[in-house]
């Protein structure tokens, strides 16, 4: 070989070394890279009269600007709207029944969550209001609460049971509305891919591999 | 880009279905003993590869591998192609069951094509190779986004817009695919050129 083609070969076998480099390198790194759109999802929780969406694509870029329609179980498209900036969209319970909400991206992306009856109605039950009758017992538990006021002076008024209801459940409502977003987020992250997945994935095609070679071995030998 | 389940019509799914099944009866011909190895190691890569992401901007892209599959099965790529994505779909819920047929036939028609167009290039010089290569990947990506393109047509509202959309998003990746088809190519002929198609003209 001449000298010249043999550097040519050399440089151009140094770059091909770097370039398979570069790509071991991305290899390995990858996993640690949120992913982009091979599909998009989207979960919803109940707060009282409004259900809340948050929409994104699979590894956790949010999906703006997409559309959300609301069915509900007979197949009739109650609303429709889109997210916001957070991949975010809310609405007041159109009806008391079993919701399912769908996200639709564009481009083929589309993903669905279903909102159950018993869930918005245990929400709402969470928010009632004045309307109604106090149980006897509840009448009974706050007369034990407010102490007896001495004879002559006039204490404060005990407070109606409906009133410290509605304080109690308001108070608890401020506490569990990032509690009951966590959770949503939660059952949400579980539909991530991980190892196992990935490995079951892989070993599921080797595995057939392995029958279709013996197969066709079997179709040679005859 | 793959589909997710209930977004195409049914005249389409089931399109996709009879095509991509047609497509796998083909290549389960052609597979034979030595041959399924091979096939099984690119699907498992393929597989893996929508899950390697390069950071680009302010978002991510994922590798595909269509071309370089197509390039090195054949027809074979349409039962190794539905393998893998079916099991995408069931593990990763990437695309949607009944729109297995349609992602089969946007992964693996595209590099069907590459094969009957670059198989007799990557034999003349190395330089040829490479072009070859950068081929595979480059045309992989864009005519999935085609077919993808084609395939949304009948459900979105005009074929220009969707196919627009898609390919201006992976036009990264045609580059970057281009680029790994491309060292994956001449990485294959210094170490097993018999894995590659056709042969050296006798």
């Amino acid at each position: 070989m001449t000298e010249r083609s043999e550097k040519k070969r050399n440089d151009t076998g140094r770059v091909r070394s770097w370039v398979l480099r570069l790509a071991w390198i991305l290899f390995i790194l990858a996993p640690a890279i949120p992913a982009q759109a091979h599909r998009v999802s989207v979960f919803a929780w109940v707060e009282g009269d409004t259900v809340h969406t948050e929409s994104k694509f699979g590894g956790g870029r949010k999906a703006k600007g997409a559309v959300i329609e609301v069915y509900d179980e007979t197949g009739k498209m109650l609303l429709t709207g889109k997210t916001d900036d957070n991949g975010a969209f809310s609405f007041a319970v159109p009806k008391i029944a079993t919701l399912e909400v769908v996200l639709k991206a564009g481009t083929g992306h589309q993903g669905s969550w279903t909102v159950s009856e018993a869930e918005i109605r245990e929400a709402k039950t969470g928010m009632s209001t004045g309307s109604k009758p106090s149980a006897p017992s509840g009448e009974a538990a706050v007369e034990a609460l407010t102490p007896p006021s001495p004879t002559g002076t006039a204490g404060p008024a005990p407070m109606p049971v409906q009133e410290l209801r509605n304080v109690v459940e308001e108070a608890m409502a401020e506490q569990l509305r990032p509690i009951l977003g966590r959770l949503a987020r939660l059952e949400d992250q579980a539909r991530e891919p991980d190892l196992k997945d990935i490995l079951g994935g892989i070993g599921y095609i080797f595995g057939l591999a392995g029958v279709a070679a013996y197969v066709a071995a079997r179709k040679r030998n005859r | 880009m793959h589909i997710s389940e209930g977004v195409l019509s049914g005249p389409v799914l089931g399109a996709g279905a009879a095509l991509a099944a047609a497509g796998t009866a083909v290549g389960l011909k052609t597979l034979d003993y030595e041959k399924i190895a091979g096939a099984a190691l690119l699907a498992a890569g393929f597989f893996v590869a929508s899950l390697i992401h390069v950071p680009l901007g302010p978002g991510n892209v994922h590798l595909i591998l269509n071309g370089i599959v197509g390039l090195l099965l054949g027809w074979g790529a349409f039962p190794a192609l539905l393998v893998a994505l079916l099991l995408q779909a069931v593990l990763f819920q990437y695309g949607g069951l009944t729109a297995l047929g349609v992602n089969v036939l946007i992964m693996a028609v595209p590099g069907l094509v590459c094969y009957y167009l670059f198989r007799s290039m990557l034999w003349k010089s190395a330089r040829l190779r490479i072009a070859a290569g950068f081929g595979c990947g480059f045309l992989g990506v864009l005519l999935a986004g085609l077919i993808a393109a084609a395939a949304l047509v009948i459900s979105e509202e005009s074929f220009l817009e969707v196919a627009g959309l898609i390919l201006a998003a992976h036009v990264p990746v045609m580059f970057i695919e281009g680029i790994v088809s491309a060292s994956g190519v001449a990485f294959i002929h210094k170490v097993q050129p018999s894995l590659l198609p056709g042969g050296p003209p006798r």
